[in-house]
């Protein structure tokens, strides 16, 4: 009775290790025949917020520039303010199959300043392009707004009492947008920590904080009859003639405004790149369909429609700005207070 | 308005929009029987799917997934919540369906449920023009204030004494701690750990703790989960028999639960825990809970659904999400080129409104569900142990694990099912962890955005008239157990007087 | 005073032992932290050690049990000592196999575990017939599979055995 029972638990464990085998692919990297699978897009964030979208768009257009036009699926990876993605990625077999949506700004400043916690070495990504990078806005309460119309008026009201900033938590991009712009305007500014953008900006209609500054597609859609742009920080006028003045305009010196617009992490390139030793061609194809997504007139609409906008640039050429990125990053993390 | 509302329902009963509202209520179903799948994440895994449909047919869809995903019936089966905000459910639930009344606990809850989210519906048809104010009225000190009270109440109502409630609370309080703080930006207690990060997950805990737990107290019982022999099969109607008798409670947890889910952040298991705190005591005086009283069920079950339907009024009207839910949906809409606000509510009213019709169908077709195919889920409970436990346990571990696709929250699972079972065994009352968990993070993190506001002044916390209320109901509740003592030994001594006088 | 005048469980007391220990750990790190990090630990670990030592005295001291006991609003729950139904072999085994349920998740990965956990389960501790074990089995893996691998798009790990890694 025992040999028997043996004979059918060993059957058993055959069995199931062949329908699993059957059922799970296990291939070795095929250059040739890439891609054969879905590919994912990683995304360091939960599902349905801002950087989650844009990962959903790239997924749902870019399959039909690829070859075998295999499907594009979104992986949300939350966790260490998506150094966990990146990281896992980073290690993960550089088969092409994972391509991670990098937070430049925030992934440079955190291999600056958590070297124990990040695996990765952002120079060393193989990076597909960057779609997209931040268009910011300075968001106020509109009876602010009423008494400051021009930028003197913002430094002689911060002078009396300094501005109340809030932020979507301490590193968030709403923080060092704020300490970034403090620091290059020398506003005095006082922040005020949320856990979560949705909180800070409802912060800013219920008069507890003065102001915040955070990417023009949110500001956008913030209720007009509590809140206004004053300006955006941008110089180019015609990209958004309808929403604000930019920042010259409004008065803001124009070195100042360069310093601030040149700092990534302030403008928040968001790139996709895959794993370093991914072979070339599968780089090169990567990058050719990324480019031919980026230069369509269905993406630009999409991304418009979700109130957003594209600034492409190929990975090549990003790969160029990297170094300077890295040297700004760290210039800044040295005035960046850790904590409030 | 009635130009919106026939609008929303000429749209819903279309096709395809009816059949793929089908298909998303059959979705949601399964994510909210299933642990560590819950509404929110249906929502994202549909997400892609709509982007090619028309705004018309990726509403129903996507509502239809969230409203259905209900996570009572495993509360009630097999002590182990679907979702967070079922946890309430379990205290009194669990213990019915021991005692044979699994059908009229499950009847109880999906008809409360189903009358909570018709009661919110309509208050939100009520208050949509006024509701801006009631929003923004609550602030940081206000929502400190309020998880303030909630772990109070925990601590206070839990079986046992009060610092034994307060002892097990602590673990929650103190695992909330790990982690980064947004708030202050330290990071505390990590030990080097990537995984610690982000702090303890709730729904691992939450798996672990009741899920596993249980598959623990059957495997280590010579019975079922009935541990009787009566009857399991029928009940529901004597249920839903048993809500309309306590009209005024489902009435007030509902109301109760509208109210937090009006407020941004503060949640769906804050809601059910107020509710089931707050409504047994008002409407259960002198009664027994946590033994199987139906009161127990229905308070609860009826703020949570309730919540739903409410937190779509900060959603739709001023774009913020209350919940993670609302805010995938608010992103799906925003996909499609809708943006809510005033834009939503001028120019597409009759999406608002095929909204509230969608949510208002799927709660019915799930509770429908739990309702009537109760007499079949109970049947479960008479199942053999070893058969049903590899099916719970499966599920478990790998819900665990989908959560943030981590095999380590799978190990912290493992570790609070033994944990649990152990404090199970020594009368330890673990729905305190799980509070403090949820809870401290909302009061850790506004006591610090109050301060920062104040610019360091705590007086925030007492000069506000809703902060005081607050403050004076959370020193009532936890001396409460000591003005019960000294007035139960005053009784004492006066009786004894009276008769030997 | 005499310390320990009730009769108690030595696991009872290890547990109460156990949580003291984490909150003392948590206590020796706090000072390390920043002013307002540590803040809020500070008050919580203050009232929480404190407590727990009440709570573990009246585990092994009566006065301070029945004392405690008074404050209880809702009643006691139910304890080993009223279980009839309970079967401590059982008990022990179902631990053993739950742990090691979760440690072939990590060894062999999540594919094979799930199947060689709930055969062990129903088969070699509760005698189910081997076409139950295996239709039970079959159904719940599909399942699993199809709607957390393919719908939600989890990607298991492989375990250890086989190279993987966390």
């Amino acid at each position: 009775m025992k040999g028997r029972t043996g004979y059918r638990l060993l059957m058993v464990v055959l069995l199931s290790i062949a329908l699993i085998s059957a059922a799970v692919t296990v291939s070795a990297v095929s250059a040739a025949g890439y891609p054969e699978r879905a590919i994912s897009i990683v995304v360091g964030s939960s599902p349905g917020g801002f950087y989650d979208i844009q990962g959903r768009l790239l997924a749902e257009y870019w399959p039909q520039y690829l070859p075998n036009k295999v499907p594009m699926v979104v992986r949300n990876i939350s966790g260490g303010g998506g150094i966990r993605s990146a990281n896992e990625t980073w290690i993960a077999e550089p088969d092409g199959y994972s391509i991670i949506q990098i937070k430049t700004g925030a992934y440079l400043l955190a291999e600056n300043q958590y070297p124990e916690q990040v695996k990765f070495k952002m120079k060393d990504w193989q990076y597909i392009g960057r779609y997209t990078q931040d268009v910011s806005v300075f968001l106020t309460r509109k009876d602010v707004a009423d008494k400051i119309k021009t930028f003197q008026d913002l430094v002689e009201m911060a002078k009396k009492k300094p501005l109340l900033c809030s932020t979507g938590g301490v590193g968030s991009s709403m923080h060092t947008n704020g300490v970034i712009f403090a620091e290059e305007t020398k506003i005095p500014v006082k922040y005020v920590h949320f856990p979560g953008s949705n909180e800070a900006l409802t912060s800013l209609m219920r008069r507890e904080v003065d102001f915040n500054i955070l990417s023009i597609s949110p500001a956008q859609k913030a209720d007009p009859k509590e809140l206004r742009i004053l300006f955006i920080f941008n110089d180019d006028q015609n990209m958004f003639t309808s929403v604000a003045p930019t920042a010259l305009k409004y008065g803001i010196p124009k070195n100042v405004l360069q310093a601030i617009n040149n700092n990534p992490v302030f403008s928040a390139p968001r790139a996709l790149a895959v794993a370093p030793k991914t072979p070339a061609n599968i780089v090169k194809m990567l990058r050719d369909s990324f480019w031919k997504l980026m230069t369509s007139k269905e993406t630009e609409a999409a991304f418009k429609k979700a109130g957003d906008f594209l600034d492409p640039l190929k990975g090549e050429e990003f790969e160029k700005l990297l170094p300077q990125m890295i040297s700004d990053t760290n210039k800044f993390a040295k005035v960046l207070p850790k904590g409030n | 308005m009635i130009d919106g509302f026939i609008g929303g329902l000429s749209i819903l009963f279309s096709w395809p929009a009816i059949g793929l509202f089908l298909v998303g209520c059959v979705m949601g179903l399964i994510f909210g029987l299933l642990p560590g799948l819950q509404g929110g994440l249906a929502l994202a895994t549909l997400m892609p799917i709509t982007f090619g449909m028309e705004t018309n047919q990726a509403i129903p869809l996507l509502i239809g997934a969230w409203g259905a995903s209900e996570g009572s019936a495993t509360a009630i089966l097999f002590n182990m919540p679907g979702e967070a905000e079922n946890a309430a459910t379990m205290l009194d639930g669990y213990p019915l369906a021991q005692q044979g009344r699994a059908g009229e606990a499950l009847g109880a809850a999906g008809f409360s449920s189903l009358c909570g989210v018709m009661i919110s519906i309509g208050i939100f048809m009520i208050i949509l023009p006024i509701m801006r104010p009631i929003v923004l009225a609550f602030g940081p000190p206000e929502f400190c204030l309020l998880a303030l009270l909630g772990l109070s109440a925990i601590a206070v109502i839990s079986k046992g004494s009060l610092v034994k409630g307060l002892f097990i609370m602590f673990i929650g309080v103190a695992l909330a701690f790990h982690g980064t703080n947004p708030i202050t930006g330290g990071i505390r207690y990590t030990f080097g750990s990537l995984y610690l990060w982000e702090g303890v997950d709730l729904m691992p805990v939450l798996i672990g703790l009741f899920g596993l737990t249980e598959c623990m107290n059957m495997l280590s019982h010579k019975s079922t989960v009935t541990r009787t022999t009566i009857r399991v099969a029928g009940g529901v109607l004597k249920g839903i028999m048993a809500v309309i008798r306590n009209w005024k409670l489902n009435v007030f947890c509902a109301t109760l639960g509208t109210l937090c889910g009006t407020i941004p952040g503060v949640g769906g298991t804050v809601a059910s825990w107020l509710a089931y705190s707050t409504g047994i005591t008002i409407f259960g005086r002198g009664e027994t809970f946590g033994n199987g009283n139906i009161k127990g069920v229905i308070a609860p079950e009826s703020a949570n659904n309730a919540k739903d339907g409410a937190s779509l009024m900060p959603a739709l009207i001023l774009g913020i999400p209350g919940t993670v839910s609302t805010a995938i949906l608010i992103a799906a809409l925003i996909i499609h080129g809708i943006y809510p606000g005033r834009d939503l509510i001028t120019n597409h009213l009759d999406l608002v409104f095929l909204v509230v019709q969608c949510l208002a169908l799927s709660n019915i077709f799930s509770q429908s569900f739990t309702m009537f195919a109760g007499k079949l889920m109970a049947r479960i409970t008479l199942v053999r142990p070893h058969v049903v436990v590899p099916v719970i346990a499966t599920t478990c571990l790998m819900g665990a694990f989908t959560i943030r696709n981590s095999i380590l929250d799978v190990a912290l699972a493992g570790f609070f099912c033994v944990f649990g079972y152990l404090l199970d065994k020594y009368d330890f009352p673990k729905i305190g962890i799980l509070m403090g968990l949820i809870l401290t993070p909302l009061a850790e993190e506004s006591f610090h955005s109050s301060i920062q506001i104040s610019e360091g002044s705590y007086s925030i916390f007492v000069t506000r008239p809703g902060s005081l209320v607050l403050v004076i109901l959370i020193l009532s509740v936890l001396f409460m157990p000591f003005i019960l003592r000294s007035y139960r030994k005053l009784k004492r001594q006066w009786l004894q007087k009276s008769r030997s006088g | 005073m005499k310390l320990l005048t009730r009769k108690f469980s030595v696991m009872h007391l290890a547990i109460c032992l156990f949580i003291m220990t984490y909150f003392i750990v948590l206590a020796f790190l706090t000072p390390g932290l920043d002013s307002m990090t540590r803040l809020f630990p500070m008050i919580v670990l203050s009232a929480a050690i404190p407590i727990g030592i009440l709570e573990t005295l009246s585990v092994i001291n009566k006065k301070v049990h029945d004392f405690l006991d008074e404050t209880s609003l809702f009643g006691k729950k139910k304890t080993d000592e009223d279980d009839d139904d309970l079967d401590r072999g059982l008990e022990a085994k179902a631990i053993i196999w739950l742990l090691s349920y979760v440690a072939l998740f990590f060894l062999i990965g999540p594919l094979f575990a799930m199947i060689v956990g709930p055969f062990v389960l129903m088969r070699y501790l509760g005698k189910v017939n081997w076409m139950t074990c295996f239709i039970n089995v079959g159904i719940t893996w599909v399942s699993v599979y199809l709607i957390f691998v393919k719908l939600v798009g989890a990607r298991l790990p492989v375990g250890l055995f086989f190279g993987g890694i966390w």
